[in-house]
């Protein structure tokens, strides 16, 4: 695809190189052809007026010798193909071909076409029109003549040999026939030239478009498809490089943009699904071992209740019912942390929930002096969630920022903003400690159900909880640690069109809550 | 008429019905079962017993339909649902419809004995001379999991969490009682404490919210009496922050006091 795009190119641009140079060529050599013939005319022109000048005194004293040898030594030079001098007859009376002196012209030959035009004879003529340009037979190039009409004038007639009357305008034409070779080699290497500039322009703009091809589409484009090829293979940590400036830069960077959401994504709706297959699966074998759990652990407690004096047998006996008394708990973690409340949204505003939540650990924090700072937004549209789940979240939220601080005293940060940016409307809410951080290692374990570092004091379910309820709500939750330095949760909530704006307190006068 | 058997076990599962007669046999009580509810309603019809164990989970009906059976049939006679994990809420459900408490699948026999014998002393004491009603929507001082548990739930939306009137002199000897560590979390319906008596019986005390714990009662391991002499106030449990409050508090009877 990416050879047919440059290639398409390449044959435009060339065509277009081609018409472009053909017609400038074809401007430029007819000009130049027709100043080169203007060129050679002129200087006909002129050797004809010369030859008429210096025969003139030998044609006044009718010495014929002298103008054939002036015309024979003008005739031998180079270019020149003839001189010859006929009468009014046409016939040939001097020529520096000598075969031919004597012969007489058919007026309607090339050399006497030009005065004789339409039966009339013209006696002034401009030199364009004196002037022929005729392709002599036999002989491949073209030739130029030029003839020069031979007026009467006063040393004509008065002269001895009265070989002319006075009356007579014209008395002969000088015709002087010039080789057009040179010319047409000239034109001819002009020509050659031009389709040299012509193969060398296409070859030159070729090899520019291919590069440009190549560099400004060709990489980009492959570095695209490679892209897109890792992706359809799943990789979706993928990233393209970065492509220098234009379009393509923007399409690499909304590709990479593109990836990472969709991984994002992926992972979420991976987490989800264990999350529910896990609630799943629980329900299901609960409901299975319950009852020979239930064998077991009686059995072995009554046992145990009746060796009262048996020391060693009781003390295997203990350790049955413990171990029994495990399976009972992680049974019961698993159908505690599938057991999921009913949830009721509402438009709220999060600041009330978080002050809600924060009022209701106020001794706790006071407890183990704990500063807590809130940087919560004025003006921060409503969300659509259900006040329970989401003061949950916070609870748990805060309750591990507490466990992280432990006994020193240290700082939890507490902040909403509203991030209207990317086009979804969101809250952002981040709840930051300075705990002891989690280690790297941990990261990925942490809202897994069951995960915890705290040993017997720990459920491990506080944050699956917190994942379950934002994932609930279409929202996101991301973590940034560092072991020593504290830990950094934000969620971040979508802003649906709201319709109306409960207040949390509202809410609590719903649930007619006793004091 | 004095019943033939003190305890009627509702449960289709031998091994249950069977872990249930070891504990309670020695303890002195007579035990007969029944395996569908059909057979649990008209045993318990025809003879007069003193507590009925129940099963949430029967071939025939739910668990549910037997319970409420009984109670219109025999509104005096206690009852104690016996069911597992997944089937904790509807359980939970239950003690509106006036069971006593429920004993959680796999149990310990102390947890088993524990319930059995408050539930056949509160009965004996021939009950309800408690200065406590059932409250209209605007008298409610307290909400309770039944007789269960209570919960007083303060205007700040924090909870505190006290014994039931069931269970106040009718633990026996207490020895010791579990409380859960600041900071975690409970469910509504999961032990929120354990009192153990000297005869070895587990007095479970269910959570009635589910939120994190706040604060424990710190005084009651060093002073148990405090559960028998002032148990709704300075006996107090567990002060917590429930996090389900609306949707929960409909598994709960709104209480006041005269
Ligand atoms: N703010 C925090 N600072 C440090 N570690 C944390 C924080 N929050 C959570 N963790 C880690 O994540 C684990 C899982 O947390 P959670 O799911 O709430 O379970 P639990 O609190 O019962 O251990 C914790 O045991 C702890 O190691
Ligand atoms: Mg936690």
């Amino acid at each position: 695809m990416r050879k047919n795009i440059g290639l398409k190119l390449m044959l435009a641009v060339s065509s277009v190189t081609v018409a472009t140079i053909a017609i400038f060529s074809y401007i430029i050599i007819t000009s130049q052809h027709q100043a080169l013939i203007n060129q050679v005319e002129y200087n006909a022109d002129r050797l004809s007026e010369t030859i008429k000048g210096s025969t003139k005194y030998d044609m006044l004293l009718n010495q014929r010798e002298g103008v054939h040898r002036i015309i024979d030594s003008i005739g031998e030079q180079k270019g020149i193909e003839k001189v010859r001098i006929f009468n009014k007859e046409g016939k040939i009376i001097y020529s520096s071909d000598k075969g031919e002196i004597g012969q007489l012209l058919d007026k309607e030959a090339e050399s006497c076409y030009a005065c004789h035009r339409a039966d009339e004879v013209l006696e002034k003529l401009t030199i364009t029109e004196r002037t022929r340009v005729f392709e002599p037979s036999g002989n491949g190039s073209k030739s130029l003549g030029i003839i020069n009409p031979i007026y009467n004038e006063a040393g004509c007639w008065q002269a001895d040999c009265h070989a002319h009357a006075k009356d007579k305008k014209v008395l002969g034409v000088l015709d002087v026939t010039m080789s057009l070779a040179e010319v047409e080699n000239q034109i001819a290497a002009n020509e050659f030239k031009m389709v040299l500039l012509t193969i060398s322009a296409i070859a030159a703009t070729s090899l520019l478009i291919w590069w440009l091809v190549q560099s400004l589409v060709g990489k980009p484009v492959s570095q695209l498809v490679q892209g897109i090829n890792m992706v359809a293979i799943g990789r979706l940590d993928y990233k393209i490089g970065k492509i220098k400036d234009g379009e393509l830069a923007y399409l690499g960077d909304s590709f990479n943009k593109m990836t990472a959401r969709l991984a994002d994504a992926q992972r979420q709706l991976y987490h989800s699904e264990k999350l529910a297959s896990l609630g799943r699966l629980a329900a299901g074998v609960a409901h299975e071992i319950n009852n020979p759990l239930t064998g077991v652990l009686a059995y072995s407690s009554f046992l145990l209740k009746r060796l009262e004096g048996d020391g060693e047998s009781k003390e295997d006996l203990e350790v049955i019912v413990r171990e029994t008394k495990r399976c009972r708990d992680i049974v019961k973690g698993l159908l505690d942390f599938s057991r999921q409340a009913p949830q009721k949204k509402h438009n709220l505003q999060i600041n009330e929930v978080i002050l809600n939540t924060l009022a209701i650990l106020q001794n706790q924090f006071a407890i183990k002096g704990i500063d807590v700072v809130k940087k919560l937004s004025p003006d921060l549209p409503a969300v659509y969630v259900d006040s329970g789940s989401m003061q949950q979240v916070f609870t748990n939220l805060l309750v591990n920022a507490i466990d992280a601080i432990g006994k020193t005293a240290g700082q939890i940060i507490i902040e909403t903003k509203n991030e209207g940016g990317d086009g979804q409307p969101a809250v952002r809410i981040s709840v930051s400690d300075t705990g002891s951080g989690i280690d790297k290692k941990h990261f990925d374990k942490i809202f897994d159900p069951f995960f915890s570092t705290k040993g017997q004091k720990g459920t491990g379910l506080g944050l699956a909880v917190v994942w379950g309820v934002i994932e609930e709500h279409g929202g996101k939750i991301d973590v940034k640690s560092e072991v020593g330095k504290g830990t950094n949760f934000l969620i971040s909530l979508p802003v649906t069109a709201a319709a109306g704006n409960n207040s949390l307190s509202d809410l609590m006068k719903d649930e007619r809550v006793g004091s | 008429m004095a019943p033939k058997h003190d305890i009627l076990i509702v449960d289709d599962e031998p091994i249950v019905v069977l872990s249930a007669q070891r504990t309670l046999v020695p303890a002195g009580l007579s035990v007969d079962h029944a395996g569908t509810v059909a057979e649990g309603l008209s045993k318990a019809d025809s003879q007069g017993f003193n507590l009925v164990l129940a099963d949430l989970m029967l071939p025939d009906h739910s668990g549910f339909d037997l319970v409420t059976e009984l109670r219109r049939l025999r509104p005096e006679l206690p009852i104690v649902v016996v069911t597992g994990y997944a089937t904790l809420e509807s359980a939970i459900t239950c003690f509106k419809t006036g069971v006593f408490d429920f004993v959680a699948k796999p149990f310990e026999t102390g947890e088993l004995l524990g319930s059995v014998q408050r539930a056949l002393r509160f009965q004996a004491a021939g009950k309800t001379s408690e200065s406590h009603f059932e409250a209209t929507d605007n008298n409610i001082e307290y909400y309770g999991l039944g007789k269960h548990v209570q919960v007083r739930v303060q205007p700040s939306g924090l909870a505190v969490v006290t014994l039931g009137v069931t269970f106040p002199h009718f633990m026996g000897k207490t020895l010791r009682i579990e409380l859960p560590e600041s900071g975690t979390t409970i469910l509504q319906g999961n032990a929120c404490a354990k009192i153990i008596n000297r005869e070895g019986e587990i007095h479970i005390v269910r959570a009635p919210l589910t939120g994190s714990v706040l604060e424990i009662n710190s005084q009651l391991p060093g002073n148990m009496k405090l559960l028998d002499i002032d148990p709704f106030n300075r006996g107090w449990l567990v002060r917590m922050a429930p996090t389900q409050l609306k949707s929960e508090l409909q598994h709960l009877t709104g209480f006041a006091r005269c």
